[in-house]
């Protein structure tokens, strides 16, 4: 294997290379997906993902049918490589009725800090709703920022609010920009739940989903007690966005400007995690995905990834007998958009675990951090359990402290601090009397992303 | 061991020295084109690693284990479409949504929902009292019975439809074996391996749910919905992913209600839902089953319903 690498000449434009764990696999995905020698040569020096795929156990049983996790750890380069993308931002904004008074003022503050981290060859739009969704501002150069300004301090309070009509014009305002070259993204803001024009959750998000097949990705912040946090946190799944849950109006600002800082360091977007299988092996899950099954192959969507963030996807496997030896079972192919290149990227990582009968070996090969992420990925599912008893009171409040307390010392005991603090913020809230549904439902979303 | 050749050649004449290079050059220029995989005998272009369909390290040998017992393949489920296995093992195999043998992700398969035999060379499935319950053969199956599977016949647990495929048709792997057919044809590079991809497949997500024959139906005043009502419970609220009867109307909880049929009556239980649920504009206690009549006017959320019996018998 370290002979055929050397084979590799050293000018070899072969980008995949240094992305892939195993330079031979990636050759050959090199093959597929970059028919385009000058593509290469541009990126060549440095890939934006990394992948690397770290198997339960390096051996497996081969005289019988076996099961076994596999992590896959996609990470963002901590390398700035070059300027950022601009972004191609749209600011939707929620001004019905209950927005009177703080809310409305906190919101143009926000929004102002917005205009002016933002640089001249980025694009802003701006669209606000209540019984309909209107256009604030079109899309356009944020060159001018007193003007854009000023369109901001002119938004009044309305009545009902038009959740649906917000995101299609935001996103038709995102499209009409063309996307090469830009970071797209829409910040959607409510205080709601959508009391006029298309109003249910399926519709919502199903026209969430098909922005994101546009490119377009939402991010979903929920302000007060009033809001849909089942809504806003599915528009984030959906499309890939984020999901924030604001509870005073003086904490408005900050919450836009950490956005937008996240927003500045995106180096992948429309990330896609694809399976292959080998032959007598199947994937049972993929923890807290759905994924669509092809032929031997099985693919999720993925969230943007940021500069130098790990996010980490469990797929489990199921492993036939066969004559012992080393094999692939699987490999792992994740594409992707370049962020700083604007280039259609893809990084491979091989699965590779050898098969013996020597009940030693196996026993030798467990990889103890797989199983502690595997331990984590449980703890989402234990928590939209929590979540659900709560709200049909199925669980009283001490049920539910105890389960939250259980996850968090876990969560400490395995390094996620911030989902940690997260659960203890809920906590909080519980021991207050109040709900904690909006805030573990973004902590969920954490950690189906499997994002650190 | 390397140096057998080079000792040789030192000590014959020139003519032998020759063919003896020449044999192994020969062979060298056969691997760069083609090499055979020696598990699967899948042929692999020479620049893999890794055999392209059975994943072999190519590089290395298989090793024998065919002085461990054999191990006689127990069956399998498979996909209508053929994407997806899932092998039995001997002795019962959990069929469910959670932790289950075989895992079937899908909304209408309970957390617990069969369990699959395979003993004395037959195989049986039995319900484990699912929500949607367990179709063979077209045949649904009661509580407690057992239920054989023939070689092809179609299992659905929910709507979630698999063929059953007996251990005959599985051929077992050695090393001297042909490689496993899969679907039509044997295997070539091509259509096996990974360089071409089919379109991923979605799972249809209700649309077999008529194939358990419904109770009755729930329709809403303004005639905006119908909902197929089955044996059973059948949850109701606005979460895709946790009912059965997923009505989307803002002021419906994300699970609001459970809708029961048994003992030829239809119950209905509001699971702590926000804005309530209200029979004949009373609003029921939460977590207390209420009998229901025909005629009643069930609100959920803001949409008032009710409920149409036996429809879909005939």
């Amino acid at each position: 294997m370290n002979d055929r690498t050397q084979m590799i000449p050293p000018d070899d434009p072969n980008r995949t290379r240094i992305g892939g764990m195993d330079p031979n696999a990636t050759q050959m995905s090199g093959g597929v997906f970059a028919p385009d020698a000058n593509r290469t040569q541009m990126a060549g020096s440095m890939q934006a993902l990394t992948v690397e795929c770290v198997p339960e156990n390096a051996y497996a049983l081969a005289t019988g049918n076996t099961r076994q996790h596999v992590l896959v750890k996609i990470t963002g380069t901590g390398i700035a490589m070059g300027a950022r993308m601009p972004l191609n931002l749209c600011l939707i904004l929620d001004r019905s009725g209950s927005m009177e008074g703080p809310p409305m003022d906190y919101m143009k503050r926000a929004c102002g800090y917005v205009v002016d981290l933002l640089e001249p060859n980025d694009v802003l739009s701006i669209v606000a709703f209540t019984d309909q969704a209107e256009v604030v501002m079109p899309a356009r150069k944020v060159v001018n920022k007193a003007l854009i300004k000023q369109h901001i301090d002119m938004l009044q309070v309305g009545n009902t609010t038009d959740l649906y009509g917000g995101i299609q014009f935001g996103s038709n305002q995102i499209a009409s920009v063309a996307s090469a070259g830009y970071v797209n993204r829409a910040l959607l803001f409510t205080d709601g739940e959508p009391t006029a024009g298309t109003k249910d959750f399926q519709s919502i998000v199903g026209q969430v989903a098909e922005q994101k097949s546009r490119g377009i990705t939402i991010t979903a912040l929920g302000f007060g007690m009033e809001y849909n946090e089942e809504l806003l946190a599915a528009i984030a799944k959906r499309s890939g966005g984020n999901y924030y849950y604001i509870t005073r109006p003086e904490l408005i600002p900050e919450i836009f400007r950490k956005e937008l800082e996240t927003l500045m360091n995106v180096v992948a977007r429309n990330v896609k995690m694809r399976v292959h299988m080998s032959r007598w092996v199947q994937v049972r899950q993929i923890y807290n995905k759905l994924p669509a099954f092809g032929h031997r192959s099985a693919e999720v969507t993925l969230a943007d990834l940021e500069r130098g963030q790990t996010m980490s996807a469990i797929v489990e496997l199921e492993l036939g007998n066969r004559p012992g030896g080393k094999y692939r079972v699987a490999k792992v192919e994740v594409d992707y958009d370049d962020c700083v290149t604007a280039r259609s990227e893809s990084v491979a990582g091989d699965v590779v675990v050898e098969f013996t009968t020597d009940q030693n070996l196996i026993a030798s090969g467990v990889n103890e951090q797989v199983q502690r992420e595997v331990e984590v990925a449980e703890a989402s599912r234990n928590l939209e359990k929590t979540v659900m008893g709560m709200r049909t009171q199925q669980v009283s409040p001490a049920d539910a402290l105890r389960e939250l307390q259980k996850t968090q010392s876990m969560l400490i005991s395995q390094g996620k601090t911030l989902q940690a603090q997260d659960i203890q913020t809920a906590i909080d809230q519980i021991k207050q009397g109040g709900g904690a549904e909006k805030t573990l439902m973004g902590t969920i979303l954490d950690l189906d992303r499997g994002k650190s | 061991m390397e140096d057998t050749n080079k000792t040789a050649i030192g000590t014959m004449d020139s003519a032998e020295a020759t063919q003896m290079i020449s044999q192994p050059a020969s062979n060298a220029t056969q691997m760069a084109m083609n090499v055979d995989c020696p598990v699967c005998h899948t042929p692999n272009p020479p620049s893999e690693t890794y055999c392209i369909d059975c994943g072999f390290l190519l590089s290395s040998a298989p090793v024998a284990v065919a002085d461990m017992p054999e191990v006689p393949s127990m069956g399998k489920l498979v996909t209508p479409d053929g994407t997806r296995e899932f092998p039995l093992n001997a002795g019962p195999n959990t069929v469910g949504r959670e932790n289950a043998d075989v895992l079937l992700a899908h909304n209408t398969v309970s957390r617990r929902h069969a369990t699959i035999t395979v003993a004395d060379g037959r195989a049986y499935v039995e319900d484990a009292g699912s929500t949607n319950g367990t179709i063979v053969a077209g045949v649904k199956i009661a509580p407690g019975e057992k239920a054989d599977l023939t070689d092809g016949c179609e299992v659905i647990f929910g709507s979630f439809a698999l063929r059953y495929e007996a251990a005959e048709s599985e051929e077992p792997r050695a090393e001297s074996e042909e490689p496993r057919v899969e679907g039509e044809g044997a295997p070539s590079p091509e259509g096996e391996g990974w360089g071409e991809e089919r379109e991923p497949v979605e799972i249809e997500e209700r649309s077999e749910a008529e194939r358990t024959t419904p109770v009755g139906k729930l329709v809403s005043k303004d005639g905006a919905y119908s909902f197929d009502i089955h044996d059973g419970t059948n949850t109701i609220g606005r979460r895709e992913a946790d009912n059965d009867i997923v009505i989307s109307d803002p002021y419906c909880s994300g699970r609001h209600a459970d809708l029961t049929f048994g003992d030829g009556k239809f119950t209905i239980t509001d699971v702590g839902s926000t804005n309530g649920t209200m029979i004949n504009g009373v609003k029921l206690d939460a977590n207390v089953p209420r009998d229901l009549v025909p005629g009643d006017e069930i609100t959920l959320g803001r949409t008032v319903f009710t409920i149409m019996e036996g429809k879909g018998e005939s």
